[in-house]
């Protein structure tokens, strides 16, 4: 069972490095959001400051959200995930390796490019470490919800709209507890609470969420 | 003779399960909750409005919250019944739970609303704004984003069947989400409270308040009960209309109306 | 008894709130009973179209077995 799903995840992700605008895309579009904010607001050294751990976060809620498309669509398109649903392994650790996937090529380089847009939003050296851990076990709770999301609206032609309705109100307690942390740090007070409380939920995402996509998955696609 | 009253029970559920014996049940008992529910709101709105005392602090601005509270707990009620009764359909397929979820839905959101409208002009005199981002309003207003997206859903899908499935997938995910985003909320609203902002809470709420509070609230789940009912048949009318005995229900019903 | 009414100076406030909520919740319940009206109709006139058309089908094959 690990085999299958070590080798779906090699298989998507060679996929995902063939289109490599797979990958790119939700990158450039998370640093343009960011960019938009001092360009909207001000320069401002000490607005920036404050409204920063905000303002990325959202960023990286909205580029995950909107990656989410690549994480079944080209499979429903083309039938493999029929296949998928036929195949004796379970359905849900499929599923899990099609998360992790996504995770890797959308979530992990936003958290490699986290430091950067850090600097330019003049957050000081302990926040930017912060955001990165936040990012590190934020994003992956927003590509499992996401994928609950995805795979109900998988079947419909114009679902982008519809899936952030979806999931963008069970974001909400991510990006509370992560943009706090990175602003409590800010002012040098503690996050281990906030920290604490985004890795149980990523447990609990972890464990549940491919279940629910899987049926989810099993619905539309009947 | 346990063994004969687990047969009867039975036999009763799938007896309400049917379609057909739901809709004649439904429709004894529509009358029975409207008429109840329509006594109870009304003594409570007098009590509230006219007999229970004045609050010391807030003066009588707190009897808004005779519909508020009752509202914001039937938002949260009835997004619970859409997920059990979700759950209900998916393990056991009985088709009325389906029925049942959907028909809630725009109830459940009408209450919403109701709570977010009603919490906003009680905090105008008390706060001095229209919104004020307090834990309760901001958490009704991400129930309200919820409904909204399990109506959107539900309207998407085609297939009414599928419709069903994916929506109850939908509200267990949301059902399961709902206490997280509650605690995320109440302890984000704790840390940003600079100014003196108090809460709704009802501290140590006095008898002659509670009896209006307690009318309000069970007037509130049987207008519930009589309103889903109501939606309820007209949508098994409409799922079963080739079946023989929704032609007779049809004949008889308007026959009657036109005399 | 205006006094009463006037519920010191938030009035306005508590009035437009219960107005609200006969508002919805009137509206709540009268919708299904305006829906079932014109599903009965619909109903009806879909079963008398079909009705019709079984009668007239019938009438045809009658037709038809005569001309032969």
């Amino acid at each position: 069972m690990f085999k299958v799903f070590l080798s779906l995840i090699k298989r998507d992700l060679r996929l995902a490095f063939r289109h490599k605008s797979e990958i790119l895309n939700p990158l450039f579009f998370f640093v343009i959001v960011v960019t938009l904010f001092p360009l909207g607001i001000s320069p401002d050294k000490q607005i920036l400051a404050e409204i920063g751990p905000g303002i990325i976060w959202v960023a990286a809620l909205l580029a995950s959200m909107l990656s989410l498309e690549s994480l079944f669509r080209s499979d429903f398109d083309d039938g493999t995930l029929e296949f998928m649903l036929l195949s004796e392994y379970p359905l849900s650790i499929m599923v899990l390796a099609k998360i992790v996937v996504h995770w890797l090529i959308t979530g992990f380089p936003i958290i490699i490019i986290s430091p950067l847009l850090g600097t330019v939003m003049f957050l000081s050296n302990d926040a930017i470490t912060t955001l990165m851990i936040t990012l590190l076990l934020g994003t992956p709770i927003l590509s499992l919800i996401g994928a609950i999301g995805m795979a109900l609206v998988v079947a419909l032609k114009r679902g982008g709209m519809l899936l952030s309705l979806l999931v963008l109100p069970l974001y909400i307690p991510v990006l509370i507890f992560s943009s706090n942390a990175v602003g409590s740090s800010m002012a040098g007070l503690a996050i281990s609470g906030q920290l604490y409380f985004l890795a149980a939920f990523m447990v609990f995402c972890l464990t549940l969420a491919p279940i629910a996509t899987s049926a989810a998955l099993r619905v539309s696609l009947e | 003779m346990i063994k004969a009253i687990i047969a009867f029970l039975v036999k009763v559920f799938y007896q309400l399960a049917s379609p057909k014996h739901f809709y004649r049940i439904a429709g004894k008992l529509i009358p029975w909750f409207g008429w109840f529910a329509a006594v109870l709101l009304i003594a409570g709105s007098i009590d509230g409005l006219f007999i229970a005392p004045v609050d010391y602090q807030q003066g009588d601005s707190y009897r808004i919250i005779f519909i508020h509270v009752p509202a914001a707990w039937m938002s949260m009620f009835i997004y619970m019944v859409m997920a059990t009764s979700g759950a209900i359909a998916l393990i056991w397929k009985i088709k009325l739970a389906d029925v049942i979820a959907s028909s809630s839905a725009p109830i459940g959101a009408a209450f919403t609303f109701l709570a977010l409208v009603t919490g906003s002009i009680w905090g105008k005199p008390m706060w001095g704004t229209w919104w004020v981002w307090d834990a309760r309003l901001t958490s009704e207003l991400i129930l309200l984003f919820l409904y909204l997206g399990y109506m959107a859903l539900e309207s998407a899908i085609e297939d009414p069947r599928a419709a069903a499935r994916a929506c109850a997938i939908l509200a267990i995910v949301g059902v399961v989400n709902i206490p997280i985003i509650h605690y995320s909320v109440e302890w984000w609203n704790t840390l940003h409270q600079g100014a003196t902002v108090s809460k709704m809470d009802k501290p140590s709420i006095h008898l002659s308040m509670l009896i209006p509070l307690l009318l309000m609230a069970v007037g509130f789940k049987l207008y519930y009960a009589a309103a889903v009912l109501s939606r309820a048949r007209n949508k098994v009318l409409l799922t079963e209309q080739n079946r023989t005995w929704v032609k007779e229900v049809v004949g008889l019903e308007s026959g009657v109306k036109h005399g | 008894m205006a006094e009463l009414f006037q519920m010191g100076k938030y009035g306005v406030y508590v009035w437009s709130s219960y107005g609200l909520a006969l508002i919805v919740m009137g509206y709540v319940v009268i919708k299904p009973v305006m829906d079932k009206k014109t599903l009965l109709k619909e109903l009806m006139m879909k079963y008398r179209r079909e009705s019709h058309q079984r009668i007239e089908s019938q009438q045809n094959k009658n037709q038809e077995q005569e001309s032969l």
